[in-house]
């Protein structure tokens, strides 16, 4: 099972995405589902080599080599199926569900070393970091310069900002 | 707590985004306490990146509010990418329409900083020719969807005026993305980023960074006299909006007329622009939220509104385009109020057919 799970080859979404690369992280933003996220480094590490040709195996080489640390199989794993959660990965193009990996389980292996394990965090707009709103009827625009949406934000106390990104009534 | 209070928070505010638009800001000092009393405040005027740019190397950097602003951070860091792409839109449509527009403000103004997501963006401002106006509403109508709001300007009238055709022929060609978008030159950009501050009321914190950023960062061929007009009543309100970066920002305007003429802020400004940045819900804000025209729907709220819509000291005086000096600012507010209300009177009939 092991062997069969280091050799796939995970192919990363690209499309409707829209990609910036901080120092250390990287920020996603999905155009079909509106939803923002944020990649540690060793997530978008993994995710940067999920180019369909990329195996397993290879990747958890690449890692250990630009993380400095040894590593095995399951780091990668962990941060594959985080971006399949994520709708990061083209559809089908992992199947490794079956494997099972338990994050604190690789805290506590990779815990002396101090590995960054895979993360990727959804990003919400902190209250009121939005700019100046305009709408104040149901349907307009809510958030001023159109995506990301931010659900529960919106122009005055009788709308809410809908998943369309426009205003609708409580 | 305590401890923070001692300082207003409007000053604490403007103190923690002294520099903030450079690529290295000055080292951060505040406390954690600090941070956490005006976090929603940087949060809510749109400068929570910016506080975020200064704190991130510091000690503070982990605390929750500066967690909040690091996110802030990232949305409007895709948020950049996004409006961009935008722009590339809006800006394609309009050419096939034969419209050719100058943006001004937000992404034009972003590309000083050090990063394009160290401020928010809110609708695209565009300026056109005053006789192309009517046919460039038009055009945007053609937006696929209007998730994104262009807030399109009649040439340059209230931002300082100033023939359109001058104004273009001084404006410099930048890229985004795969077009090429003509935004004001530097000196005309200062002039228009200063009298939108002070028409506004200079409610956010924001756009006082924006000026400083602009004036640090001037070409070395700036021309302080193109920027500050013919008009001398104008020229001083510039003068005034640029004294604010430094008395306030602690911009770096040596070598600059302004450090040539040792200007006096009359006594009423720098309170009045603190009163704005210390309230969580900015009356500018509420204001845009909110048109007088919209409580002829809903007239229960129309009380509110107009506490809402009382024009601050820095509006008023500009809206009666009068000077800054030390003479009270109530008669503006009042001339302005009743300034507002002919107008309104003047549309109620169209806006009564539109009910």
């Amino acid at each position: 099972m092991k062997a069969r799970v280091a050799q796939v080859l995970p192919l990363a979404r690209r499309e409707q995405l829209i990609i910036q690369e901080l120092p250390d992280e990287v920020l996603v933003y999905d155009l079909e589902r509106h939803k923002a996220h944020c990649l540690n480094e060793t997530s978008a590490l993994v995710w940067k080599h999920c180019d369909g040709k990329t195996t397993v195996a290879e990747m958890t080489r690449v890692l250990g080599m630009r993380l400095a640390t040894p590593i095995d199989d399951d780091v990668v794993l962990l941060a594959l199926n985080q971006l399949r959660r994520f709708h990061l990965l083209e559809e089908g193009s992992v199947t490794i569900g079956t494997m099972k990996v338990s994050r604190r389980d690789l805290v506590r292996k990779y815990l002396p070393a101090a590995l960054a394990l895979p993360v990727i965090l959804s990003i919400a707009a902190p209250a009121a970091a939005q700019a100046v709103s305009r709408c104040g009827n149901a349907g307009d625009p809510c958030t001023p310069a159109g995506p990301p949406f931010v659900q529960g934000t919106c122009c005055n106390n009788s709308l809410v900002c809908g998943t369309t990104g426009r205003c609708q009534v409580t | 707590m305590a401890e923070a209070s001692i300082k207003s928070r409007g000053r604490l505010l403007a103190s923690v985004l002294k520099g903030s638009w450079r690529r290295t800001p000055t080292p951060f000092k505040h406390p954690a306490v600090e941070i956490e009393e005006i976090a929603p405040l940087l949060l809510n005027s749109g400068a929570a990146a910016l506080a975020w740019w200064q704190i991130r190397h510091s000690d503070s950097r982990d605390i929750p509010a500066a967690r909040q602003l690091h996110q802030a951070y990232r949305l409007y860091t895709l948020q950049a990418a996004i409006h961009q792409q935008t722009i590339e839109r809006v800006i394609a449509l309009l050419r096939s329409f034969e419209i050719e527009p100058i943006l001004i403000k937000g992404w034009a103004v972003a590309r000083l900083y050090p990063e394009h997501g160290l401020r928010p963006y809110a609708d695209i401002d565009l300026c056109v020719r005053p006789e192309q106006f009517a046919a460039a509403e038009i055009a945007l109508k053609n937006l696929p969807d209007e998730q994104y709001e262009v807030d399109l300007h009649r040439g340059f009238a209230k931002f300082g005026g100033a023939n359109f055709d001058e104004i273009n022929a001084r404006s410099e060609s930048v890229r985004i993305g795969e077009v090429d978008v003509r935004v004001p030159c530097a000196e005309d950009h200062l002039r228009i980023l200063c009298i939108h501050l002070l028409r506004e009321g200079a409610w956010r914190p924001l756009w006082l960074c924006d000026i400083a950023a602009a004036v640090e960062l001037r070409p070395a061929n700036f021309d302080w006299d193109r920027c500050l007009t013919e008009n001398h009543k104008r020229a001083k309100w510039i003068i005034c909006a640029i004294s604010l970066t430094q008395q306030l920002l602690g911009a770096d305007v040596s070598s600059t007329p302004i450090a040539q003429r040792s200007t006096r802020l009359p006594s009423w400004l720098i309170p009045a622009i603190m009163k704005e940045w210390e309230s969580e819900m900015p009356s500018m804000k509420l204001r845009h939220r909110a048109p007088m025209a919209n409580y002829l729907r809903r007239p229960a709220g129309i009380l509110s509104g107009l506490r809402h819509h009382w024009p601050n000291p820095i509006e008023a005086t500009i809206s009666l385009r009068a000077p800054f000096n030390e003479l009270p600012r109530l008669p503006f507010q009042l001339g302005t109020c009743f300034a507002r209300t002919a107008k309104l009177a003047a549309r109620l009939p169209k806006l009564l057919r539109e009910q």
